[in-house]
C-alpha cells in the first residue's frame, strides 16, 4: 500500500523590509557592485520573518493557530542559538498547546529537512495540519564576497493529507562530505569556500545528480534551483535540461534566502497547475522533490506580489547595525535581562500570543493580564482569557525624535483602539511618517531589541491604509 | 484660630548649579523662609513641630540632611514623594498636621537635583523601558496629539503659550531661562516628539523652595491643599502604563478631582481667582489644565492666549517653561510665587491687588495637587 498523498494547502512569505543596493557594499570596500539583496530592518530577524510568513499562510485560508498541530521550522539562524526559539514562534502564532514538531538547523538544508519531516508526520497520521516554516537572514563576514549574496526571507507552507492543489511527490537525495558554506564553532558569521571551479566541478554536480534522479521531464518542469553566486545556477539548469527556472527572478531581486531559498524559489511555480520541482543544495547534501501542482495554491499569488515588492532602501551602516555587526559603545539604557523582563516570566505567553483578560463584570480587556490582577476599569478580579483583535485604529501617537541608546530615533509610539474594544500601546513600525489619528492599523510581530544575545519580541503597529487629511 | 497661615517663604533659584548639592540648596531655601517668617534659627528650633521634605531624587532621608545642616533636628522629619506633585503632597500633610492640632508650626521644604537628560524613573518596569515606552516626553506628546485635535488647537497655540510664559519668566530672577522668545523661535527649536518642540518642554533641573506654616488667621492663608491620584481606568494621563489602556474619556481626571475638592474646601470657584500657577511641564499640559481647573471651556484656550480677559493671570512666575522643573521643589516654588504676589512684593511681575491664588501640579503616578491661598 502506498503512503497517503500530502499536499501544500496554503502558503505565505515574509521578506526583509529593506533592500541593500550592492553598490553600498562595494563603496564600503572599494570595489564595484550591482543589484540588491533583501535585508532585515532593525526589528526583524528569522523569527519575525517566520511569523510574517506563517500569519499570511493562515490568513489566506482563514485559519487560526489553533488549527495547527505540528510546527517544523528550518533556519540556520534560530534567534536563540540554544534556547526557546521554537516555543517563542509557536506562542506568537497561538499554536495548540500540544503541538509537536522540531526546529531544524545546522545548514541551509534545514528548510528542506523541516518540509520532509512535516510531510512524513502528516503522511503517517501523526499530525493533521503541519506548518512548515523556512526562514533565514544570513550574516556574512564583513568584506567577504558572500556579503553580496546574503538575503533575508521566509516561507510558510500549510501541509495536509490530500491530492490537491500541490502534491509533494517523488524525492531524491545524495550527499558528499565536502566543505562549501559553513560557520565554525563560536563564530558569528557565515563563510563560504568560494571557488567557481570547485562549485562547477564538485558541488553543483551533486545537485544535478539529485535532480536527474527524479522521474520528471526536465524541460516541462518548473524548477527551483540553487544558485550560490547568482551565476552558477544557469549552468546547473543547463546541465539538467531545465528550461524554466522559477527561482531565478527572486534570486536576483532578493539574494540568497538561505534555508528558505529552495522553497521560496518554488513559489512562482505554485500559482498555476503543472509539474514543478525543487532542488536544495547545502551542507554537502542535495535533495530534489517533485511537486505536482493541480491548481493555484492559496496564497501563492499574494506571495509573488510580496516577493516582488520593492522594499525600503537601507544603507550599509544601517544593515551592520541591525545585524549586530556595528554596536555603539558607551552608555546604554539599562534593559531587562532575565528575570526583569516580562518576556522571561509569567507574562511571556500573554505578550507573545496577544492574550488579554476580559473582565467578567465590566467587559474591559486588560493587557497584559499579568500586570492587572484587578480590572483597570472596575477593580473586578474575575477574567476570561481572550485573544486580542489584531486590527484597529490609531487613538493617538507620538514620534520620538530623540532617544537614548540603544533606541534609534525616530521611534513611534502608538496608542491603538483595537476592533474588540481594547486599547493597547506599542511601538510603531519604521519611522512613523504614515501615522495619523484614526488611521487603520494592524499589529505585527517584531524584535524590539537584543540584549546580551537575548532577543526580545513584541508587537508593533503598522498602518494598513492612509487617512485622508 | 482655625486658619493655617503661610508665615514665611524662601527659595533657592531654579537652574543648574554644578557641584552645589541638593542639601545646600535646601538649606538656603529654609534659611530664607525662616528669615521671612521673622524668626531666628533658635526660635525656629523651638517652634517648628515637624518638617515635611518633598523630593523625588533626593535619596534616603533628604530632609534630615537639610535640617541636620541647620541643627534643626529632633522633630519628626518626613520625606514625601508624589512625582511632580511632591511639594503639594508635603504641603497637604503639613496643613493637616496643624488643623488636627498636632503641631502649631510646620516647615515644608522641597529639594531636587535632577539627573540630566531624559527623566528616568523607577515608575516603569524594566520591560517597559525595554520596549521604548518609558520616554517621558512621549507621554506628554500622546496627550498633546489628542488635545490639539479635540480642542481645535494648533502648534501655533502651543508656541503662543511658551511666548506668554517666557515673557513673564524674563522678569523672574529665580527662573532658569530669563529671556523672551518669539513664536517663530519656539517652532524652529528641535522637534522632540510631535507636536512638542524642545522649547515647549520644561527642563528638568535643580532648586529648592521652603514654606513655613503656622496656626493663625492673619496674613496669607493656606485655604486648601489637596492631593489626588487618578481614578481606576484613567490612563492616558501621567499614569499611563505601557498597556492595559482603556477609553477614559468619561473618567474624571485627577486634576479636576483635586480642583473640585480644593474649591470646596476654600469656598471659592474659578471666577474668584486672581492668579493661577498651572503645571506647564509641556505647553499642551497647561492648555489642558485650564479646562480641567475650570478656567475656560474646551477650545476656548486661544481666546485666553490672544485677548485680554478679566480672568486670572496664569503663570505670572514664568511657569516651569521658564523656571525649569526640580520635581520636589517645583510645587512649593509655585506657592512662593503666589505668596509674594499676594503680599505685593513680586516686583515687575506684580499682578495688581491679587487676593486669591491657585497652584496646580500634575505628574507621574498620577498625582495631582491643587493649593489655594488667599489674603
Amino acid at each position: 500500500m502506498s503512503a497517503p498523498e500530502v499536499s501544500i494547502v496554503a502558503l505565505g512569505v515574509g521578506v526583509g523590509d529593506r533592500r541593500l543596493p550592492l553598490a553600498e557594499i562595494g563603496a564600503a570596500w572599494g570595489r564595484g557592485g550591482r543589484g540588491q539583496v533583501a535585508v532585515c530592518d532593525a526589528d526583524q530577524d528569522p523569527l519575525t520573518l517566520a511569523w510574517t510568513a506563517s500569519d499570511a499562510a493562515l490568513a489566506v485560508i482563514g485559519r487560526s493557530g489553533t488549527s495547527i498541530d505540528g510546527l517544523w521550522w528550518g533556519t540556520t539562524r534560530p534567534p536563540f542559538a540554544e534556547g526557546p526559539s521554537w516555543s517563542f514562534l509557536a506562542a506568537t502564532l497561538g499554536l495548540r498547546a500540544d503541538a509537536v514538531g522540531a526546529l531544524c538547523s545546522g545548514s541551509t538544508h534545514a528548510g528542506i529537512d523541516a518540509l520532509e519531516a512535516a510531510c512524513d508526520a502528516v503522511a503517517a497520521g501523526r499530525v493533521t495540519t503541519a506548518l512548515v516554516v523556512a526562514s533565514d537572514a544570513l550574516v556574512p563576514g564583513l568584506g567577504s564576497g558572500f556579503e553580496s549574496a546574503c538575503g533575508a526571507g521566509a516561507i510558510a507552507l500549510l501541509v495536509e493529507r490530500g491530492s490537491s492543489p500541490a502534491v509533494l511527490g517523488e524525492r531524491a537525495r545524495t550527499y558528499e562530505p565536502f566543505l562549501d558554506r559553513y560557520r565554525g564553532d563560536r563564530e558569528t558569521e557565515t563563510r563560504e569556500v568560494y571557488d567557481g571551479r570547485l562549485f562547477r566541478e564538485e558541488i553543483l554536480p551533486l545537485a544535478a545528480r539529485a535532480a536527474a534522479a527524479l522521474n520528471v521531464d526536465p524541460a516541462a518542469t518548473r524548477w527551483s534551483l540553487p544558485d550560490p553566486d547568482g551565476r552558477l545556477g544557469a549552468g546547473l539548469a543547463k546541465s539538467i535540461g531545465a528550461t524554466t527556472v522559477s527561482s531565478a527572478e527572486h534570486r536576483r531581486s532578493l539574494g540568497d534566502l538561505g534555508a528558505a531559498a529552495a522553497l521560496v524559489g518554488l513559489v512562482p511555480a505554485l500559482v498555476a497547475a503543472g509539474p514543478a520541482a525543487l532542488v536544495a543544495l547545502a551542507g554537502g547534501r542535495a535533495t530534489a522533490i517533485a511537486v505536482n501542482v493541480t491548481a493555484a495554491v492559496p496564497g501563492a499569488a499574494e506571495a509573488v506580489l510580496a516577493l516582488d515588492a520593492s522594499g525600503w532602501p537601507i544603507t550599509y551602516p544601517e544593515v551592520l547595525r541591525s545585524r549586530g555587526q556595528l554596536v555603539a559603545n558607551g552608555e546604554q539604557v539599562e534593559m531587562a535581562v532575565p528575570p526583569g523582563s516580562a518576556m522571561f516570566v509569567r507574562d511571556s505567553r500573554d505578550i507573545l500570543g496577544l492574550v488579554g483578560a476580559r473582565c467578567v463584570d465590566c467587559g474591559t480587556i486588560n493587557f497584559p493580564p499579568g500586570i492587572h490582577p484587578a480590572c483597570l476599569s472596575c477593580g473586578g478580579d474575575k477574567f476570561d482569557d481572550v485573544g486580542l483583535a489584531r486590527t484597529g485604529t490609531v487613538q493617538t501617537f507620538v514620534i520620538n525624535h530623540a532617544m537614548p541608546a540603544p533606541f534609534v530615533a525616530p521611534l513611534p509610539l502608538v496608542c491603538v483602539d483595537l476592533d474588540d474594544g481594547s486599547r493597547v500601546m506599542f511601538q510603531g513600525v519604521g519611522g512613523g511618517a504614515d501615522l495619523a489619528i484614526d488611521a487603520p492599523v494592524e499589529l505585527v510581530l517584531r524584535r524590539y531589541t537584543v540584549e546580551r544575545g537575548v532577543p526580545v519580541y513584541g508587537w508593533k503597529v503598522a498602518v494598513t491604509a492612509a487617512v485622508a487629511s | 484660630m482655625n486658619g493655617v497661615e503661610i508665615s514665611g517663604v524662601g527659595m533657592h533659584p531654579f537652574g543648574r548649579f554644578g557641584e552645589v548639592t541638593a542639601t545646600a540648596m535646601g538649606v538656603a531655601a529654609v534659611r530664607a523662609a525662616i528669615d521671612d517668617a521673622d524668626w531666628s534659627i533658635e526660635q525656629a528650633r523651638s517652634r517648628i513641630g515637624a518638617t515635611f521634605c518633598a523630593t523625588a531624587y533626593g535619596g534616603v532621608a533628604a530632609g534630615h540632611r537639610v535640617l541636620g545642616a541647620l541643627a534643626l533636628t529632633g522633630m519628626p522629619i518626613i520625606d514625601v514623594e508624589a512625582g511632580c506633585a511632591s511639594g503639594g503632597a508635603a504641603l497637604s500633610l503639613a496643613a493637616t498636621a496643624i488643623r488636627s492640632g498636632e503641631h502649631d508650626s510646620v516647615l515644608v521644604v522641597g529639594v531636587e537635583k535632577m539627573p540630566k537628560g531624559m527623566i528616568r524613573s523607577s515608575f516603569f518596569a524594566p520591560w517597559q523601558e525595554q520596549a521604548g515606552l518609558a520616554a517621558t516626553p512621549a507621554y506628554f506628546a500622546l496627550r498633546a496629539q489628542r488635545l490639539l485635535r479635540e480642542h481645535g488647537l494648533t502648534s501655533d497655540d502651543l508656541a503662543a503659550l511658551v511666548v506668554k510664559n517666557r515673557r513673564w519668566g524674563a522678569l523672574n530672577p529665580d527662573a532658569m531661562f530669563r529671556t523672551e522668545v518669539t513664536a517663530d523661535e519656539v517652532l524652529a527649536s528641535r522637534m522632540v516628539c510631535d507636536p512638542l518642540h524642545l522649547w515647549m518642554l520644561c527642563s528638568p533641573n535643580e532648586g529648592a523652595a521652603a514654606v513655613v506654616l503656622r496656626r493663625g488667621d492673619a496674613g496669607v492663608q493656606l485655604a486648601a491643599a489637596v492631593l489626588r491620584s487618578h481614578l481606576p481606568g484613567s490612563v492616558l494621563d501621567e499614569s499611563t502604563p505601557m498597556a492595559g489602556l482603556g477609553d477614559d474619556t468619561a473618567i474624571t481626571p485627577p486634576t479636576r478631582l483635586a480642583a473640585d475638592a480644593a474649591y470646596a474646601a476654600a469656598g471659592v470657584g474659578p471666577d474668584d481667582l486672581d492668579l493661577v500657577e498651572s503645571q506647564d511641564t509641556d505647553a499642551a499640559r497647561e492648555l489642558l489644565s485650564w479646562t480641567e481647573l475650570g478656567l475656560c471651556d474646551v477650545g476656548d484656550q486661544r481666546r485666553l492666549l490672544t485677548e485680554p480677559t478679566d480672568g486670572p493671570a496664569i503663570n505670572r512666575s514664568g511657569g516651569l517653561l521658564s523656571k525649569g522643573e526640580p520635581l520636589g521643589a517645583s510645587a512649593l516654588g509655585q506657592v512662593v510665587e503666589l505668596v509674594r504676589q499676594l503680599r505685593g512684593v513680586a516686583g515687575k511681575r506684580q499682578h495688581g491687588n491679587a487676593r486669591v491664588g491657585l497652584a496646580h501640579t500634575i505628574g507621574r503616578g498620577a498625582n495631582a495637587s491643587v493649593t489655594i491661598v488667599r489674603c
